[in-house]
């Protein structure tokens, strides 16, 4: 059942999945062609040291500020194009006349979205950073064995940022293919999203203090405080702290548990809605 | 023993008894016609079978299940032609029925598209660029493919031009006699209903106003006068009611 509902997701949607892996790419994919074609963007990266690797490298880790904020509208756009197609043209009661269960087909579909949305997200966050290192690599004045501990630091955060941000965007997407499979008009759903976007984005940007953020871009930046130690010829970068513990997947002091489970609760809660809401709906 | 059986089966929408107080059983292995002027309810009626609309008073049994809502089980013992165009546009006809033959126990591939292409059905074509004619020939296809116990057409020769409307009626005829299975066949051309129904039901407004043989449909209506045709019933029934 999975793989014939996989391969339908996948002729319908590839074109939106692929422009979503685009959009969450922007971000380094604008500054490679910048570095590329401007003499003064590659300035800063002109006489690299590792000290100025330190200052520059924690700086793609902000692509998960992106996905959680001004790309959750490609998220929720995606959501929202999950059901609302075929709700529309009532194309899903061809579904609904397989022997399979209703509820199945949602969360089948919502599992499939919800993975290629986390997928996108976590390997954007952790495309960034490793991409700007690739490119620090390529100007010959950092070296991996005097930058690879710290290198291996960001990653870390930017792992811990990007599955956060994969999270935040599995809820906002289960949230917008509810919208999508509810409300009958597709105006009226994209005006519903956008609103359901903007509180989300204001709540995700108001709740970093839960995770031990001082705000909302700390949250992102900076590593775990401890004992780590980056030796080398450089010093503690001025602008970020990077040095600290890694922050194993294990320890749930760093991970957060509560916060965490909720995007994970409020995905469960919208693909449980959706569920309802195919079990109620009739071919009028 | 009945393929189907409801009892007082209401649908209301807003304030419009689409069906109202519907009783009828269908025999198994038998073809039942359902004859009714557009907007008399036929539809809502195959649509409450389905289980594709939820009654708003009365039972419904089909295949021995009660149907109060969705059962997807039942999809495994039956196939359902739409009036409504709703298959997935972007689908060429041979990968709808591989997607549904995926899904069914039961699904005879080699029959579904031999079927099809009996039917000269062009099945590389997007559903969405498929006529009239074609699309309900696909639709066939979907509703025999697993061999199921029951099939519920509604309106299928609408739209056909007479060579279309015979070759369909015609396959049905031929599988009705290999499988013994139950038809249901909603149609206003009274001479499809006449030519393939063992039973017929005539609705107006939502309501069923003659049940039976179609033989016993026919001498009722014709009320002691010489033999009438299954047209002339149906119009004496409507002007009955009307009156």
């Amino acid at each position: 059942m999975m793989r014939q509902i996989v391969w339908k997701e996948w002729r319908e949607n590839r074109w939106k999945y692929g422009a979503l892996w685009l959009v969450f790419n922007l971000p380094i994919l604008a500054l490679s062609v910048l570095l590329g074609v401007s003499r003064a963007a590659r300035t800063p990266f002109a006489d690299l040291s590792n000290q100025t690797f330190m200052k520059y490298l924690p700086l793609p880790v902000f692509e998960s500020a992106a996905i959680v904020t001004v790309f959750l509208f490609a998220t929720g756009f995606l959501g929202l194009t999950t059901f609302l197609p075929e709700v529309e043209d009532k194309s899903v009661f061809f579904l609904f006349e397989q022997p399979l269960a209703r509820w199945r087909y949602a969360l089948a579909k919502i599992a499939n979205g919800a993975g290629h949305v986390a997928l996108a997200a976590l390997a954007a966050s952790l495309l960034a950073p490793a991409a700007v290192y690739g490119l620090m690599l390529l100007g010959g004045k950092v070296t991996v064995a005097a930058s690879g501990a710290a290198f291996g630091v960001v990653m870390a955060a930017a792992l811990r940022a990007g599955l956060w941000s994969a999270l935040v965007s599995i809820a906002a997407f289960a949230g917008c293919a509810l919208i999508g499979s509810v409300v009958p008009r597709w105006w009226l759903a994209t005006i519903a999203t956008f609103v359901f976007i903007i509180c989300l984005m204001n709540r995700v940007l108001s709740s970093s203090r839960f995770l031990g953020a001082a705000d909302f871009f700390d949250l992102f930046a900076s590593a775990p405080q401890g004992s780590y130690n980056v030796s080398g010829n450089f010093g503690t970068a001025n602008w970020l702290t990077v040095s600290g513990n890694l922050p194993l997947p294990t320890d749930f002091v760093h991970w957060h548990l509560l916060p965490t489970l909720t995007p994970v609760a409020l995905l469960c809660l919208f693909a449980a809605a959706i569920a309802w809401v195919f079990q109620r709906k009739e071919l009028r | 023993m009945n393929a189907i059986e409801t009892h007082a089966l209401t649908r209301v929408f807003g304030k419009t008894r689409a069906v109202d107080a519907a009783s009828l059983a269908v025999p198994a292995g038998t073809v039942f016609g359902l004859l009714g002027a557009n907007g008399a309810g036929k539809s809502t009626l195959l649509k409450l079978l389905t289980g594709h609309l939820r009654p708003t008073n009365g039972t419904i049994s089909v295949l021995g299940e009660a149907v109060s809502g969705p059962r997807p089980a039942l999809w495994e013992r039956m196939g359902y032609v739409a009036q409504s165009r709703y298959l997935p546009g972007w689908m060429t006809g041979i990968e709808c029925l591989r997607f549904a033959g995926a899904l069914h126990r039961g699904w005879d591939g080699g029959k579904a598209e031999g079927l099809a292409r009996r039917l000269d059905f062009p099945l590389n074509a997007r559903i969405r660029d498929l006529s009239r004619g074609h699309y309900v020939r696909l639709q066939i296809a979907l509703a025999m493919g697993h061999n199921p116990e029951l099939i519920l057409l509604d309106e299928p020769t609408s739209g056909l031009d007479p060579v279309g409307r015979h070759e369909l009626l015609g396959i049905l005829v031929e599988e009705i006699g290999r499988r013994g299975c139950t038809v249901v066949i909603s149609s206003h051309l009274v001479e499809d209903i006449e030519r393939l129904a063992d039973t017929v039901a005539i609705m107006e407004a939502g309501r069923i106003v003659a049940c039976g043989p179609v033989d016993t449909v026919k001498s009722e209506a014709a009320n002691g006068a010489a033999t009438v045709s299954l047209e002339q019933a149906f119009f004496t029934y409507i002007n009955r009611r009307q009156s």
